[in-house]
């Protein structure tokens, strides 16, 4: 473990603590003794330091979290181009979850690429009291003959799905055998779990039950066969960060799941290393790959240069010298450019603070970008982490700064007022709260329409939004002359 | 005149205790009083007008809605059907058992009826006749607010048939306590068991209600039915008839509302035990096969 | 079989994918396309509890929640939300209807629930509009512009562009969204009528800018094809417009309505001869409209931001009208309904045309003046 950070300015203990004990003192006993549990002021050097995660969300409260359709259908399924996926009940949380992830996918609308289409059953009230099966059955046989390329179908459940007892296993399995394609039935209906991340969990098995093992890969092995696992693709992601990976000499073989392949991925199982970037959404599948077919995996951070260079190395050590070499060849290519960013950049944001409240990997993950921009992270929370996603935070954030869990909405606001951060990074639910209040902020699930940010590529584009994140002359017209 | 006030009744108790054929020949009393009635049948088995109509529901609603797409283009006189003494038969209809959700029809039809002015002001009753076991909400929805105020349990002198009105008020206490609708009674539905109306009264007591009557068993009833048709019709002069006719007069007088006070499980069985329906639970017995 | 060989990775060719491009654009393939019965694709509808919460947000310091009436009053029975908190309920299951209907059931809820109680024995004189699910903070604000040209007292009901009011008026008339000449003289005339007060002279002069600029711009619309999807009020109140206009709205998609809709449309259709080839489809979705757009040809499409696939597919431009528009910046700031609303849309639909004009046209075609 690297050395702990110094103490950041401005920030202490004491003062935390005290900020944390008045936000909780808003609230009721009942719901003060569900939320204390899931805020402290970091004390990476004290394992006492124990956020609480994972837990169901007090009822009532403004929160951020999505559910585990959310999971299923929009951060593992989804971005699987060549698949059709089907949001399997009412027409509402396709619709809203229809295009506004951007997991980017190449290939042909309609024809080749499904991922920027809605497929919905669409249920009405006589599907709910006759039940579903019949037409999801109905419906695979229209999909698989309107989209003849299609390499198969997800089912993805919505709740009045699971509340109503419709047996979408079944339905996939005859669905499967009739249409000779891979038909996955994903109970990930919205009420199950606390958060998302079931929804990942549950995703992960299906790839495990229905897909893994069932391809492999045409033409010869090569030591540098890899998997990239947990890239999304969010504003082009992924291409940024495949190139890098492809410079140093490794071959990218499946990308699970952003612009992802259903047979390549079923092919997995036959790659030398997985590397994963979002740990959380995905580890259980690298679990599962190394216990079933011994492919160890590597997690990697792609975010800002410092982390990317240190990532490389590390991957470069998990191969031979040839790929060794090729990395520091790499690393020396890209720092002139990236130190030219940085020199443009810099002088602007330098002892900026942010606040960061993302899903369940990127408030860590981030932190080394914006450090190497001069800036500080001095409040990191997540919607849905787990206790192993915390523990590889507290190391990266300074003493006395804030670590936080499944934060409302005025938790958000009472910490804000009180840190007074520079940038709060956060999702679309958080964003005109704190920019109408004259607050820079930028959306850090879908990069605020912009991206890529991962590798180097995506380094350039994070400064610049940084910069006119927190730099735009509006904010310099917010206060009226009369 | 004054103006009508309608009474919405919902008819609850245990599947196969003879509700739908206690509500049809109870409704037809209320008709022979000069009552003007409409019935909702709130069972996906669809039988709960067939003695009025003389068959089966040719078309319950949520037939009809599946085989038109769309609630939004249901007509009511597709649904709705004039029968014996110009009752009003409604059937919320739904699917075969093991598919579906059959409670969600009950609340798709109602909310129906009531949108397309089913309850017309001449009307002096709503009867629902709902599913035997209010397995989900859906079958609740008759006592939901503004629906019906006023419910009978049918139960017989039977053990099952008690817990199930039991239960049942424990269902109607969640919705009593924020709205309007009241307990009104116990009709026995006779079994000829021992002591049942005894033991009806007793059961009734401790729910803080009424036994509003004892409906005698007899076979006139089923002769009827093979007709299709209530006692009252097939004939009016049976002495069974004159029971049916008993009841309806006494709920058309009823003042009895109240919030049931249901029984904890173990008041219940020393109820039952008191009554010598059930025995003192013998540990040593559990278990153990017969000639062990 | 034992250990039978997996099967290998494929990939799809470059010709597979040229043969089904072709193929999804052809007669044939919009045939098995309408003939679909189960599966949706591309819906043009969302479901009820966005408009629900839609009509909440109009009322200030509203949090919309999912609840139930039992529950909530006996959360208020048990001290748990105090006696005098309202919490109007609206039941949008989201199997039924469409976010109109949610939006009709939360207003119903929260009127009812505001008004219990209160008589309303004298009408208090003032006029409420309801407007209907409408994303468009520039259309609220502009009904509350008309209402004040007449010195009307009036509220918008659920008018998430401001504020929360509470009366109720015992006079109801429900109009079309007010798109275009005809409809908004259809509003002001019945606000005459109900307030007593002429139509305003502001107004007045408005309608002859609108129709100044409909005349000197007719050119640019008139026999101009159209496709247009939405909600059942944006689409009578636009094909309106098209129809004043000359241009000729040629497939008209709602993606759930009734019969009655279905009636009123093709009524207004058949009043007018540029109406005459148009075709009204109920129940069918975005992929249905890229079938027709790619068979069936016209000038422009008008619809929500969610068309913009099918729009490219067949290579014509998008007016973003409806909602949701969430790839334009402030469209929602800028009214359409109203007589300046419809000199809005003629600006914006004209100038595409002409902007297509000039970044299509061959050298020798690009003219100073269009």
């Amino acid at each position: 473990m690297s050395d702990l950070k110094k103490p950041a300015e401005g920030y202490s203990m004491e003062d935390t603590s005290q900020m944390l004990e008045d936000t909780l003192s808003i609230y009721t006993d009942k719901a003060r003794a569900k939320r204390e549990p899931h805020m402290s002021a970091n004390d990476p050097d004290d394992s006492g330091c124990a956020i609480r995660s994972n837990r169901k969300t007090v009822p009532g409260v403004m929160s951020a979290r999505g559910c585990a359709y959310a999971g299923a259908k929009g951060v593992v399924w989804g971005p699987i181009r060549d698949m059709v996926h089907v949001s399997h009940g009412p027409v509402g949380c396709g619709f809203y979850s229809w295009g506004t992830r951007r997991n980017l996918t190449s290939g042909t609308v309609g024809v080749d690429n499904f991922s920027p289409m809605m497929f919905t059953s669409d249920f009405q009230e006589h599907d709910i009291v006759y039940g579903g099966d019949r037409k999801l059955e109905k419906l695979c046989d229209e999909a698989h003959e309107l989209f003849p390329l299609a390499k198969g179908i997800s089912i993805l459940s919505e709740c009045p799905v699971g509340l109503i007892g419709d047996d979408i296993n079944a339905s996939a399995k005859q669905a499967s055998a009739k249409l000779n394609m891979p038909v996955v039935p994903c109970n990930c209906e919205g009420f199950r779990g606390v958060s998302q991340s079931l929804g990942h969990h549950i995703s992960n098995d299906t790839i495990r039950d229905y897909i893994i093992g069932t391809r492999e890969f045409d033409g010869p092995e090569s030591p540098y066969d890899i998997a990239l696992i947990g890239d999304y693709n969010i504003g082009g992601d992924i291409w940024a960060a495949v190139k890098v990976l492809e410079e140093i000499g490794l071959n990218v073989k499946a990308q699970w799941t952003g612009d992802g392949q259903i047979e390549h991925i079923a092919a997995t199982h036959k790659v030398k290393l997985n590397l994963i970037h979002c740990y959380r959404s995905m580890n259980y599948m690298c679990k599962v790959m190394e216990e079933k077919y011994g492919i160890p995996w590597l997690e990697f951070n792609f975010f800002g240069p410092t982390k990317i260079k240190e990532s490389l190395r590390a991957i470069g050590e998990c191969f031979d010298d040839t790929i060794k070499a090729n990395v520091e060849k790499v690393i020396a290519r890209y720092d002139a450019e990236m130190q030219a960013v940085i020199d443009e950049y810099r002088p602007r944001l330098e002892g900026k603070k942010v606040m960061v409240f993302v899903g369940g990997l990127r408030p860590r993950h981030t932190i080394g970008a914006y450090e190497d921009l001069g800036m500080e992270v001095v409040a990191a929370g997540y919607e849905f982490a787990h206790t192993d996603d915390y523990d590889r935070t507290y190391p990266e954030m300074a003493k006395g700064t804030l670590v936080f869990d499944d934060a409302s909405e005025i938790e958000l606001e009472k910490w804000v007022e009180h840190m007074k951060p520079d940038l709060v990074a956060s999702g679309i639910k958080e964003k005109y709260v704190f920019q109408k209040s004259g607050i820079p902020f930028r959306q850090m699930h879908s990069w605020d329409y912009s991206g890529p940010y991962h590798a180097y590529e995506g380094f350039e584009i994070f400064a610049r939004d940084i910069d006119m994140a927190i730099n735009s002359p509006t904010w310099g017209l917010v206060k009226s002359p009369f | 005149m004054a103006e009508k006030k309608l009474r919405q009744i919902a008819i609850y108790g245990k599947g196969g205790i003879g509700k739908s054929t206690t509500t049809q020949n109870t409704v037809a009393g209320l008709a022979s009083l000069g009552k003007k009635i409409l019935i909702i049948g709130c069972d996906p088995k669809a039988d709960s007008t067939r003695l009025i109509l003389h068959a089966k529901a040719q078309s319950t609603v949520m037939d009809k809605v599946r085989e038109l797409g769309t609630v939004e283009d249901l007509e009511l006189e597709d649904v709705l059907k004039k029968g014996y003494g110009d009752i009003m038969c409604v059937e919320s209809g739904g699917p075969e058992p093991g598919v579906g959700c059959a409670g969600r029809g009950v609340i798709t039809a109602i909310n129906f009826l009531e949108e397309e002015g089913a309850y017309t002001p001449d009307l002096d009753y709503v009867f629902y006749d709902v599913l035997g076991d209010v397995v989900c909400g859906g079958f609740a929805m008759p006592i939901r607010e503004n629906k019906a105020q006023e419910i009978y349990i049918v139960v017989s002198g039977e053990m099952m048939a008690m817990y199930a009105a039991n239960n049942i008020c424990k269902g109607i206490v969640k919705y009593a306590s924020s709205g309007s609708v009241r307990l009104a009674g116990l009709i026995c539905n006779s079994r000829n068991t021992d002591c049942e109306a005894e033991l009806i009264e007793a059961l009734a007591a401790k729910l803080g209600t009424q036994m509003i009557h004892f409906v005698p068993r007899d076979n006139q009833v089923q002769r009827a039915e093979l007709r299709r048709m209530t006692v009252i019709e097939y004939s009016p002069e049976h002495k069974q008839a004159g029971e049916y006719r008993t009841l309806a007069q006494k709920i058309q007088d009823n003042k009895n509302f109240v919030i049931p006070t249901p029984l904890e499980m173990e008041d219940l069985e020393d109820l039952l035990m008191e009554f010598g329906i059930m025995e003192a639970e013998d540990e040593s017995i559990v278990g153990v096969v017969e000639n062990a | 079989m034992s250990e039978c060989a997996v099967k290998k990775v494929t990939e799809i060719t470059t010709d597979e994918v040229e043969e089904i491009s072709k193929w999804i654009d052809t007669e044939e393939y919009k045939e098995k396309n309408f003939a679909r019965t189960a599966l949706v694709i591309n819906p043009a509808h969302a479901c009820q509890p966005l408009g629900a919460q839609m009509v909440a947000y109009g009322f200030e310091e509203t949090l919309p929640f999912v609840d139930l009436n039992a529950f909530t009053k006996n959360a208020k029975n048990d001290g748990l939300i105090p006696e005098d908190f309202p919490t109007p309920y609206a039941n949008t299951p989201s199997f039924t209807g469409t976010h109109i209907h949610g939006y009709d059931a939360m207003l119903k809820s929260i009127l009812a629930y505001l008004s219990e109680g209160k008589k309303a024995e004298t009408d208090n004189g003032k006029i409420n509009i309801i407007p209907g699910f409408d994303g468009n903070v520039g259309n609220l604000r502009e009904y509350k512009r008309i209402l004040s040209a007449f010195g009307i007292e009036g509220t918008v009901l659920a008018d998430i562009s401001d504020t929360l009011d509470k009366e109720f008026v015992g006079e109801a008339a429900t109009l079309s969204l007010p798109i275009g000449v005809k409809k908004t003289d259809e509003l002001l005339l019945k606000l005459s009528e109900l307030s007593g007060k002429p139509v305003p002279a502001e107004l007045v002069a408005e309608r002859g800018h609108a129709v100044d600029a409909m005349t000197d711009a007719h050119q640019y619309l008139h026999n101009k094809k159209f496709a247009l999807f939405g909600d059942p009020d944006y689409l009578l109140g636009l094909v309106s417009f098209l129809l004043e206009m000359g241009a000729r709205p040629w497939h008209v998609l709602c993606s759930r309505a009734t019969k009655k809709f279905t009636k009123e449309m093709q009524a207004l259709l058949d009043s007018n001869p540029y109406g005459a080839g148009c075709t009204v489809y109920v129940n069918k979705d975005l992929w249905h409209m890229r079938s027709l757009l790619v068979t069936d040809p016209v000038d422009m499409m008008i619809g929500d931001t969610h068309g913009k696939f099918a729009a490219r597919a067949a290579g014509i431009p998008l007016l973003r009208v409806g909602f949701p528009i969430i790839d334009r910046v402030n469209l929602h700031r800028t009214p359409i309904v109203g007589y300046t609303g419809a000199i809005s849309l003629l600006t914006q639909i004209a100038n595409k045309f002409l902007d297509i004009k000039d970044d299509t046209c061959e050298d020798r075609f690009f003219e100073m003046m269009r």
